[in-house]
């Protein structure tokens, strides 16, 4: 007997994880006063790791529908470990990469975050994965947390400015083109992926390949409207850093010669 | 009925165009060797040209075309995404430098230099805004459904189409390659030309990925592929050839600059 789609769920992994994240920020921020933008990113970002888990999205996801599962992915995935690392000041940037010692700076590095995360995109979402995951129940807060940990990593190296505007640019259209196949594979799908989903109770008449569908497009729309967001804010970067060097496209051409 | 269709043609309106453009490309290639800048006309550059023109004429007279224009909207945009964009960025990327001055005989070029009104026309069009402007209208006017049907079925206006595409194409990948060194933009200038180029074809993409019916009455689906797969296929064969282009315009001016980036904090 499944839930009620309108009932609230409760997952006291993340909610604890979550208190314990804004009491830490509310430590940390003794220190080093963030601005209000910083603080409400990580507000917002510590807000959609556990609203969309804590909520009748994650009852919907974990009962009904792929595409709410997909949605609550790319919240989870890509925007909220996003927000969370603008919201850290430089020192506290600082203080969990000294915390996290060697280990943590060898896995924020470029060549290594890249590939983690792309593993962790593919293989939560490998079919017998989902399937186990959804059918546990406890395995669903694993995918969640190696999400949640795959976005951090990714995003680390850009937020920390490990990487040089073009490398940054370099990184993320990377990230962008080889991250883009899953939802393509969901969107162009005639059949269902996941077996779960298949005899999931049906819910506002969607069929289970129309709901794979929609779910591929959602993620699609999601990852190329973070993507190219973030790769407009290194364009601009880049153009701000020409001309603050007072590089014009004559000196370019000079150089080059 | 597949055999029937997937026929090659040879009609003059392409092959003419293209002879031409490879025997201009060919005296420039001669003359500038035979002044002892084979650094400058290097067999690699007639290799690239070739593949540009060769290019441009598959689009236009192979099964590509028949295809296109009877049964698949997505070999439709194949043919466009051929035509405008990789035949255009390989052709200008062949004539980069001196190539590119050689390419008309003085006696062809000296009027055309100095006609007061043909210089005005190229530098408003070549101003990076107008350029992408006129690129990204091109791809919505086109793509209008009752456009893209009426073109269908008249070949003048399917001719138009494509001349549209090429010229824009010519047009939007000057200024991202800019073969004659005139460094309208910056480096960063022109990644920025790429992404707002990739953005716009990103729009058309997700327009016709994410619509659930057919856009295009003219399409029926055709060879056991729907019309609604033929529709999203093209959105993607879009996006692949943008990723394809652009991507490695963006890999090949990142990476100076990376390892710049890199000697200097080294």
């Amino acid at each position: 007997m499944s839930p009620s789609p309108t009932a609230f769920s409760f997952e006291p992994l993340f909610l604890g994880l979550a208190v314990a994240a804004a009491a830490a920020y509310v430590w940390a921020a003794r220190g080093e006063r963030p601005t209000r933008l910083r603080t409400w990113c990580f507000g917002i970002g510590i807000f959609l790791v556990a609203a969309p888990l804590n909520s009748p999205l994650e009852t919907i996801a974990a009962h009904y529908l792929l595409l709410m599962h997909l949605l609550q992915n790319a919240l989870i995935a890509d925007v909220a470990p996003l927000l969370l690392l603008l919201g850290l000041t430089p020192s506290m940037r600082a203080g969990v990469a000294r915390a996290g010692g060697r280990p943590f700076e060898l896995v924020t590095r470029p060549q290594v975050a890249l590939p983690l995360w792309l593993a962790a995109w593919y293989g939560t979402h490998a079919a017998g994965f989902y399937d186990w995951a959804l059918r546990s129940g406890w395995a669903l807060n694993v995918e969640h947390a190696i999400l949640v940990a795959a976005g951090l990593l990714f995003w680390w190296p850009l937020v920390a400015e490990r990487l040089s505007t073009p490398a940054a640019l370099a990184y993320l259209g990377i990230g962008f083109a080889t991250s883009a196949f899953l939802g393509l594979a969901l969107i162009f799908s005639t059949r269902p992926f996941y077996s779960f989903y298949e005899h999931a109770p049906r819910l506002w008449g969607f069929s289970p390949s129309r709901d794979q569908n929609l779910g591929g497009v959602l993620m699609n729309s999601e990852q190329t409207a973070v993507f190219l967001g973030a790769i407009g804010y290194f364009l601009w970067r880049l153009l701000e850093e020409e001309h603050s060097r007072g590089v014009s496209a004559a000196d370019e051409s000079s150089a080059a010669r | 009925m597949l055999v029937a269709r997937a026929a090659w043609e040879a009609p003059p309106a392409v092959l003419v165009p293209a002879a031409i453009v490879v025997a201009l490309f060919a005296q420039a290639f001669v003359r500038l060797r035979s002044r002892g800048r084979a650094d400058h006309a290097s067999w690699w550059r007639a290799v690239v040209f070739a593949l540009g023109v060769a290019t441009g004429v598959l689009a236009l007279a192979s099964p590509i075309d028949t295809v296109g224009e009877d049964d698949l909207l997505s070999v439709h945009m194949v043919q466009h995404v051929l035509l405008g964009d990789l035949a255009a960025a390989l052709c200008i990327t062949a004539l980069r430098g001196p190539l590119l001055f050689f390419l008309l005989p003085a006696p062809v070029l000296s009027p055309l230099a100095r006609s007061s009104p043909l210089r005005r026309a190229l530098a408003f069009v070549s101003r990076p805004r107008v350029a992408f402007g006129l690129w990204a209208a091109n791809l919505a006017v086109w793509h209008v459904p009752a456009i893209y049907d009426a073109a269908l079925t008249r070949p003048a206006l399917h001719d138009l189409e494509h001349a549209c595409w090429l010229l824009a194409g010519v047009l939007v990948w000057t200024l991202l390659v800019d073969p004659a060194g005139h460094r309208r933009l910056t480096t960063g200038g022109r990644l920025a030309l790429a992404a707002c180029v990739f953005a716009a074809g990103q729009v058309l993409t997700d327009v016709l990925v994410f619509t659930f019916h057919p856009l295009y009455p003219a399409y029926g689906g055709a060879y056991g592929i729907s019309a609604i797969t033929d529709q999203r296929l093209a959105g993607v064969a879009m996006m692949a050839e943008q990723l394809l282009t652009l991507g490695t315009l963006a890999a090949v001016l990142l990476r100076p600059r990376i390892r710049a980036a890199r000697l200097a904090t080294a």
